[in-house]
């Protein structure tokens, strides 16, 4: 378990994270979610002791890492992927690794082999691709076969089998008990990976919550409803409460209603209901509900203004027609 | 890329004490780490090569009667440290920068929690490194040396007990070393610290010798710079100096100790302090 008490980091004027109070439970997947420049990666820094907490700190099962007398087996982190001198090849960076807590050549080459890297093992550091980097910093997080495992954008780069994989292998650590701490921008990767979510939101925590219950909160009440009868459904539950959208001749949403209450109604009537389901919001409606007053880097809304004019096809005046 | 899932486990927790981090796992994972970059293998081969080609060219262009007025083994070893003083310096800056270079820095940290014990892993690994690579730089030496001089027909001195020379100039060359080392720890940069190694090396020795033409007073700083105090501690001194106990080889290297300590005090302290 990792339990950040007060965690609060500042460089210079700009305070990355504020009073951070929360804790990581062992036996699941915490997905670690904010915008860019959130302090995402630099509260990972302070809790694997790389940046030093400005005030505040950070205890590993009750204690503070730099007292472990084997780090590498209660933590392993892929901080930023590509941490390998160019003409370093995978295997002698692993080996370098595993050297510090006397694991060997067997132990190296199984994490090779874990993370598919073995046929490209011995080729330096400055050949490999992208995602064979990320691979690379997932091993290098294992080697330890640590207690807490903490993946900083970890799919980054992968391909879709190394998604998957990822997705599974974290599914995996978690359920043997282990502490798993993963940020991610993919929402859609977190939605079938994480159990628990931590938000954060210009360093300040915005949730902690489990992942169910973060969406069922954030769903308002509505139904999908696939009836023949549709239209005359919608007229049935008109009220000043009640929002109707058609999604198809005979689909319908009606934001307002839970679905019990438009079975009541449907049944009254005696109309046909095809299907009939809540509406819960997807993890990305949620989050960027939440997230919306702490996004500091906004992409413009609109296109770019061209550095040079085109030819227009419009008979709009030119410059020239004015004079 | 095919992957695996299931996960090799190490061991049974309770074994797992077995792989505890300790400063002599920490000293081979450096060897390791040092062995796979090409730039150690490079500064070796560098020092080697560039002491047989000055001991080749020394013994060839000296005149005849002067070959054997100094006995193999201390003339040699000088040349070597003071000649290619530049390459134990460099490699030591490289050593240390390529971990900033490379963020690896980050891994390694993280991984091994304790920074100034690490960094005295460090240390203890390159100066291993380094002292072979003298010794093979020493042996190499001397077989050109013997070579050359057979073909000029003269044959060397060799005075088994000046064997210690030789050590006192490994010294001095693995002390130079650990200087780059620091500097390149403080400044987590190549160029930097290759920069400042120079700098604290040949530009002050200039300045200061310079500045001693100018101001009397400036003599007694001249055995403080670093190459004079080097070249006190292998016993260079030209004749004409003043010759005070800072200028003894003793003098000397309590100088180059002295300059070592304050870097790499002023490396350890930064590397536990600062952001990694
Ligand atoms: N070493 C540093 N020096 C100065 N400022 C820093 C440093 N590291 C991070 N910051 C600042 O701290 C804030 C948080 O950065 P951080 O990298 O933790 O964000 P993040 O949540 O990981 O973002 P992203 O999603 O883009 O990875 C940012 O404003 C960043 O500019
Ligand atoms: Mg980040």
């Amino acid at each position: 378990m990792i339990e950040l008490i007060d965690l609060t980091k500042c460089y210079g004027a700009t305070t990355a994270v504020d009073g951070l109070s929360v804790s990581i439970q062992s036996g699941m997947v915490t997905g670690f979610l904010g915008p860019n420049g959130a302090g995402k990666s630099t509260t990972m820094r302070m809790i694997v002791g790389l940046d030093k907490p400005t005030a505040g700190r950070v205890l590993i099962d009750g204690k503070a890492l730099i007292d472990d007398p084997a780090p590498m087996t209660t933590i392993g982190a892929l901080l930023d992927a590509g941490t390998v001198p160019k003409a370093c090849s995978g295997r002698n960076y692993l080996l370098g690794l595993a050297a510090t807590h006397g694991f060997g050549a067997t132990r190296v080459d199984q994490l090779l082999e874990l993370t598919g890297l073995t046929a490209v093992a011995h080729r330096p550091f400055k050949t490999y691709s992208l995602g064979m980097g990320q691979r690379l910093g997932i091993a290098a997080a294992l080697i330890g076969d640590p207690e807490i495992v903490l993946l900083d954008e970890p799919v980054n780069g992968l391909d879709p089998e190394g998604v998957l994989w990822v997705r599974s292998l974290v599914k995996q650590l978690a359920a043997e008990g282990r502490t798993v701490f993963l940020s991610s921008h993919l929402m859609s990767e977190m939605a079938q990976t994480a159990d628990h979510l931590i938000i954060l939101g210009r360093g300040h925590l915005l949730a902690d919550t489990p992942m169910d219950e973060f969406l069922r909160a954030s769903s308002e009440v509505a139904s999908r409803v696939r009836s023949p009868q549709a239209a005359l459904l919608a007229q049935a539950l008109a009220a000043p409460t009640v929002r109707v959208s058609f999604e198809g001749p005979d689909e319908i949403i009606v934001h307002g209603v839970q679905p019990g209450a438009v079975g009541q109604v449907a049944a009254q009537y005696g109309w046909v209901i095809d299907g009939l389901a809540p509406v819960i919001s997807s993890l990305e409606d949620a989050y960027m509900q939440l997230t919306d007053s702490s996004v500091e880097y906004r992409s413009g809304a609109t296109a770019p203004q061209p550095l040079y004019a085109r030819p227009s096809t419009s008979n709009t005046t030119s410059d020239k027609e004015t004079h | 890329m095919t992957t695996a899932l299931s996960i090799p486990h190490v061991a049974a927790p309770a074994d797992r004490r077995e792989h505890n981090r300790t400063f002599t796992r920490m000293i081979a994972s450096e060897l390791i780490k040092a062995k796979a970059l090409p730039s150690t293998l490079w500064c070796a081969v560098l020092t080697v090569l560039l002491g047989m080609a000055i001991t080749a060219g020394i013994l060839g262009l000296i005149q005849h009667d002067s070959l054997g007025s100094h006995p193999l083994p201390r003339g040699i070893a000088v040349g070597l440290t003071l000649e290619s003083a530049f390459v134990p310096i460099i490699a030591g800056c490289l050593l240390a920068s390529v971990e900033y270079a490379s963020n690896a820095i980050r891994t390694t940290l993280a991984t091994t929690q304790r920074r100034v014990a690490w960094l005295g892993a460090k240390a203890v690994a390159s100066v291993i490194i380094q002292v072979i690579t003298q010794l093979i730089a020493v042996i190499m030496c001397a077989i050109v040396a013997v070579t050359v001089c057979a073909a000029r027909g003269v044959s060397l001195a060799v005075e088994p007990h000046q064997i210690g020379w030789i050590a006192l100039c490994v010294l001095g060359a693995v002390m130079l070393h650990l200087m780059g080392l620091a500097l390149g720890m403080l400044t987590r940069s190549a160029a930097a610290s290759i920069t400042i190694s120079v700098g604290i090396m040949w530009v002050l020795l200039t300045i200061v010798d310079m500045a001693s033409y100018m101001l009397p007073w400036m003599v007694h700083v001249l055995p403080a710079v670093p190459y004079n105090a080097l070249s006190a501690l292998v016993g260079a001194n030209g004749q004409s100096e003043a010759h005070t106990w800072w200028t003894t080889q003793l003098g000397g290297g309590t100088v180059c100790l002295i300059w070592l300590v304050v870097f790499s005090a002023g490396a350890a302290v930064l590397l536990k302090r600062r952001d990694a």
